[in-house]
């Protein structure tokens, strides 16, 4: 328990998905405009890496190991996601339209999110079991969330300050991530 | 025809550089540019894997129809760069550990599939070629200049050979808040200069970039 | 028509991923060896590193039991997510055993996991460590690799290490690079595995 505990910190906080490994920078820079929205993506990718860390773990653990055919990992890992979103979309639709409403023009942007892979290749390469892999991928992207929301919350402040002209636009962004992932390392003391 | 070919690399390295002016694939471009031999090994990487999905894309153009268009490249670009991964596995294995994870990530880097839609699913294979091969250098380019910059600023060294006294490190430059100050800068001095960039102005482009491409894929 | 029509389209597109699995199969039989030797004669020149006056490294079963043992054990002791792969017997010329060579891991690096090998003399104190995989920050974690930070461990004995930050080690402590407390700590416990592998399960 303590075990997953570790784990799930690392990955939210310590380690963070964002800050300090750099995967999923397209989505941070560019669904950040406001709160709201960054909040929505930071759903749908909560939802998508948690189902994808399962179904890749179970599909390498049980598959891919006992048939020797490790050196597919990357080919079978990017198929399945781009099929686990077309499926959660449809799934999403069909039964969950409230939900499908709020979270749904996000789901396509999240295939070639590197996050998603970048969680099912890490649980690969840290040797993780199925329920350790699960427990990293909520990790991964709570700490996504957290990271994406707060650049919005600042984003939406930064709008109304006096900002040298080259700054404008992607510089101050970049400025803020820097400054919001030197604030992070304050989290490598916890474990 | 030999003009266009050479008008592709000048293109690449120049006029669309994926890095500078499309900031496209910016996860790899800030991950691994902690040292200047780092930057070149990924450049190189993702450079070969996008010269041989360009050249297949557009060999593959009339068989491949719109329906299964993401599928397939995804299975193409998959397999190289699988194959590129066991190559450097076997032949450079401290390159291929200091890469680590960001090597298979070169399949979701969104300069390939970008390519492919955007280009090579609607020319040649030479022409393919080329403009896989000069957007790969404008790629390699740009991670080895932000390596460089990054390795002098935080490990005072280049290729390992210390050049500034330890005193004088910033160690941050190699550590992940340092690459964002690096391309933060670097974006200011292209606005400054107003240097054709997808940052200048207001709109976000690296969302849009990476959005229109992901926009493709979903559907 | 339609139905026609997607049935081409998945027929291209099977064919497409049975020509790269075929593909991949083949290229993964071609590097296959190349892949295993180097990780190999990487290893054996490692070996040398840490145990220089030794002539062989053999494989002992009693060892290998010690080791499933250990790993066993392990979780419970307090050194985190750490493991052994390997336990060699360093012997020289005449065939005497000097030492043993030891590849241990820990998961718990600033950037998941580090392999070290650990050579350790016959009467237990620490012949050395080298690094076999670290995968850190240039100018922080990386320098591991420096005889700055594991030259440190030659010499040391006792059971467990643990690190420090003063900068003064005392005999059972180990000085972290600065900035780099984890890493410190994942190399050291990794070390603290094989010695556990020696203390309580290989030299009684």
């Amino acid at each position: 328990m303590k075990e997953l505990l570790l784990i799930a910190v690392g990955a939210a906080l310590v380690n963070n998905v964002v800050l300090s490994q750099f995967l999923g920078l397209c989505p941070f820079l560019g669904v950040s405009k406001n709160v709201k929205t960054a909040a929505g993506m930071g759903g749908a990718v909560v939802f998508v890496i948690t189902i994808s860390s399962l179904v890749t773990s179970i599909i390498y653990n049980g598959i891919l190991v006992s048939l020797h055919l490790e050196y597919l990992q990357t080919m079978v890992f990017i198929l399945v996601i781009a099929a686990l979103v077309q499926f959660v979309e449809l799934f999403m639709k069909k039964s969950m339209p409230p939900l499908h409403k709020t979270m749904g023009i996000y789901l396509p942007l999240i295939t070639t999110n590197c996050a998603v892979l970048g969680a099912a290749l890490t649980n690969v390469s840290k040797n993780y079991g199925i329920l350790q892999s699960v427990v990293n991928g909520v990790g991964i992207s709570v700490g996504f969330t957290i990271a994406i929301v707060m650049l919005a919350g600042i984003r939406e402040r930064i709008k109304y300050n006096d900002i040298p002209d080259s700054f404008k636009g992607s510089p101050i962004i970049l400025v803020t991530a820097g400054l919001m992932a030197i604030a992070f390392f304050g989290f490598a003391g916890l474990i | 025809m030999k003009n266009q070919n050479m008008e592709r690399i000048w293109n690449g390295i120049w006029k669309e550089n994926p890095t500078f002016v499309m900031m496209l694939g910016m996860c790899p471009t800030l991950a691994v540019t902690t040292s200047l031999i780092n930057g070149f090994a990924m450049g190189i990487s993702t450079a070969l894997v996008l010269i041989f999905s360009n050249i297949l894309i557009s060999l593959l153009r009339k068989v491949i129809s719109d329906n299964i268009r993401i599928p397939a490249y995804i299975v193409i670009v998959a397999t190289l760069v699988s194959t590129v991964q066991m190559l450097l596995q076997a032949y450079i294995p401290s390159l291929y550990t200091a890469l680590g994870i960001y090597i298979p990530l070169i399949v979701v880097n969104c300069i390939i599939l970008g390519r492919a839609e955007s280009f090579a699913s609607k020319n040649g294979i030479i022409v393919s070629a080329f403009d896989g091969l000069g957007m790969g250098i404008g790629f390699t380019i740009a991670l080895t200049l932000i390596g460089l910059v990054r390795e002098i600023l935080g490990a005072g060294s280049v290729l390992g050979t210390v050049v500034i006294p330890k005193e004088y490190h910033i160690t941050a430059f190699v550590l992940a808040p340092g690459a964002f100050f690096a391309l933060a800068v670097l974006t200011a001095l292209q606005n400054k200069f107003k240097a054709p960039s997808a940052t200048n102005g207001d709109t976000n482009s690296c969302g849009a970039g990476c959005g229109s491409c992901g926009e493709k894929i979903g559907g | 028509m339609k139905q026609g029509r997607i049935l081409k389209d998945a027929l291209i597109l099977f064919t497409i991923t049975v020509i790269s699995g075929l593909i991949l199969g083949g290229v993964h039989e071609l590097t296959k060896d190349t892949i295993n030797n180097s990780s190999i004669s990487a290893h054996l020149e490692a070996y040398k590193t840490v145990f220089p006056d030794a002539v062989d490294f053999k494989a002992d079963d009693k060892l290998t039991d010690a080791l499933k043992k250990s790993n066993e054990e392990l979780p419970s002791q307090n050194y985190g997510n750490v493991g052994l792969d390997q336990a060699l017997q360093a012997v020289d010329k005449s065939g005497t055993v000097l030492g043993y060579v030891i590849t241990s891991h820990s998961n718990d690096s600033y950037d998941g996991l580090v392999q070290i090998l650990v050579g350790i003399n016959a009467d237990k104190t620490m012949k050395g460590i080298e690094i076999l995989e670290l995968n850190d920050t240039p100018g922080l974690g990386q320098r591991a690799e420096e005889p700055e930070f594991k030259g440190q461990f030659a010499g040391k004995s006792g059971e467990s290490l643990t690190v420090t930050k003063s900068g003064s080690a005392g005999a059972e402590e180990i000085n972290a690079i600065s900035g780099a407390t984890i890493t410190s700590r994942a190399v050291t416990n990794a070390v603290n595995a094989a010695l556990y592998l020696m203390y309580h399960n290989a030299l009684q």
